[in-house]
């Protein structure tokens, strides 16, 4: 790595000589079967009847302020309310309940439903906050509408990263729910694992990316501030035969030109070409694509 | 009928490192949006000027009344900071279009997106970014940092198409696309008379009349 340029600030992650593949099953007749399953469940779950709209990537079932959408190449859902979903009234500050009450209702919701997987764990809690400022006011206020409590998963004591592998259960109060969205593709652990690209070597193929070709030395500085090991899942509306692994990278680039920025790029952590990103469906690019 | 333009950079000699998806990602949202094309431009055709007012900022070579100006929607998508929208030269004004450069919607703009890191951190949102809202109804963006992504904007788009209000578009489309520590944000203003809460896409529903002259500001984000 040209230390001109790179400055390592993170430290390398401890990982074996190999890792795990997850795979998914992505055959049209069992994501029928699937997609058909939870519109039932889901239906009676939020109290939404009717037929479900298609939109090419979703089934959709809709009733007054409620819906849910079942993304039908993952298997995923998302159920909001517009009544209570991202509403920017100060009303909807006022029975918010606290950080630990939303998330035991969380875990007891997801449970006594069936979607509180063995390898999630909730990583963090968060709200939807509003800034309001009326016309010649310089001292805005500030509020919080919705708590939300995000899970993740974990694989092999392995963090899977993406858009595609994420619980949240939001309330407005500590009755109502206000949205859940449940993106995560069910996978089976592969008999055979795969050689993994040394963080070393990654580390490496990051700094040589295409991204960074044209900053100069003395003019850029690209600091890294955190490297992790994991998995990544694709948005929830991808079909996806295996879960990516990966070496999550973080950073700051500084240059004379501009103000400096973060960055966040993912490093495929396995050697794979051509046949490997036909079979197990990755569909970040080609096999001359390793950091996305 | 509705009109939209993009401007989008992936090369920035130098300046900054290169994108890789952002062509594929406005040209999306592009291709998707139902309404009339009006401009494109990529990589040395994106300039800062574009969406700049003219007569703002130092220098004030802004034309936005030509380009951003000129459509309904505006999509950009590159590098950003709540410092502004970076583009990859700097010989069109300065090479960045800052928040006290913008003035929008004096022309034509209801709706701002700027797909690009933390263009709409919070802090001092409202008194940094008020000065763009000449009739502007909103501006989506992040108030974290975001995925270099090649197909948020289609999502956006089909989301409008499908007649969700801009607001609630931009955000299904954010939570499609990141993971949970990204946190995706708006800006909209409202003044008397208008509601741009429930602004749809032209065509699709309701849209709020401008607001202009003394607005308020309204700011919410929220995790993906």
């Amino acid at each position: 790595m040209n230390t001109k340029l790179f400055k390592m600030e993170a430290k390398l992650p401890k990982v074996g000589k190999q890792i795990s593949i997850f795979t998914s099953a992505t055959d049209a007749e069992t994501r029928e079967r699937k997609t058909a399953e939870s519109l039932r469940s889901l239906s009676k779950l939020f109290g939404i009847d009717g037929q479900a709209a298609d939109d090419g990537e979703k089934k959709i079932l809709t009733s007054k302020s409620k819906s849910v959408s079942i993304y039908q190449a993952s298997n995923s859902f998302w159920f909001q309310d517009d009544d209570y979903f991202a509403r920017e009234e100060k009303k909807f500050s006022q029975k918010l309940p606290d950080a630990k009450t939303a998330q035991e209702k969380a875990q007891k919701f997801l449970k006594e439903n069936g979607l509180l997987l063995d390898n999630a764990a909730v990583h963090s809690v968060t709200h939807t906050t509003i800034v309001a400022a009326k016309p010649d006011d310089k001292r805005a206020e500030e509020y919080n509408t919705e708590v939300h409590v995000n899970f993740r998963y974990s694989l092999d004591g392995l963090p899977v990263f993406g858009p595609g592998a994420k619980t949240r259960v939001s309330f407005v109060t500590d009755r109502i729910n206000s949205g859940v969205y449940h993106f995560w593709r069910e996978v089976k652990q592969e008999k055979t694992s795969r050689d993994l690209i040394d963080p070393e070597l990654a580390l490496e193929i990051h700094a040589k990316n295409f991204r960074f070709a044209s900053l100069k030395e003395g003019a850029a500085k690209v600091t890294i501030k955190k490297m992790e090991l994991g998995y990544f899942a694709l948005s929830p509306t991808e079909l996806q035969r295996a879960l990516i692994p990966v070496y999550k990278i973080s950073g700051i680039v500084s240059t004379e030109a501009l103000p400096e920025y973060a960055f966040s790029h993912h490093v495929v952590a396995v050697k794979y070409n051509e046949d490997d990103v036909k079979a197990m469906g990755f569909h970040i690019g080609n096999a001359k694509s390793l950091v996305f | 009928m509705a009109t939209k333009g993009i401007e989008w950079v992936n090369e920035y000699h130098g300046r900054a490192s290169d994108l890789s998806n952002n062509d594929n990602n406005a040209q999306g949202f592009y291709n998707r949006l139902s309404g009339t094309k009006r401009f494109e431009y990529g990589n040395d055709l994106a300039w800062d000027q574009d969406f700049e007012q003219s007569g703002s900022g130092s220098p004030s070579t802004g034309t936005d009344s030509s380009f951003a100006d000129n459509v309904d929607i505006v999509f950009f998508s590159g590098h950003g900071s709540s410092s502004g929208m970076f583009f990859g030269r700097s010989d069109k004004d300065n090479g960045w279009a800052g928040p006290s450069e913008l003035g929008l919607g004096n022309k034509e703009c209801e709706w701002l997106v700027v797909d690009a890191c933390e263009f709409l951190t919070q802090s001092n949102v409202t008194n940094r970014l008020r000065g763009a809202f000449k009739g502007l109804h909103y501006i989506l963006g992040f108030h974290t940092t975001c995925l270099d992504v090649k197909d948020r904007g289609e999502k956006f788009a089909a989301k409008l198409n499908n007649s969700q209000t801009v607001r609630n578009a931009w955000i299904n489309a954010c939570a499609e696309t990141e993971d949970s520590s990204t946190e995706c944000a708006y800006l909209r203003a409202d003044s008397s008379g208008t509601d741009t809460f429930s602004d749809h896409w032209h065509g699709k529903g309701f849209v709020s009349a401008d607001p202009t002259g003394s607005v308020s500001l309204i700011y919410l984000k929220t995790s993906c």
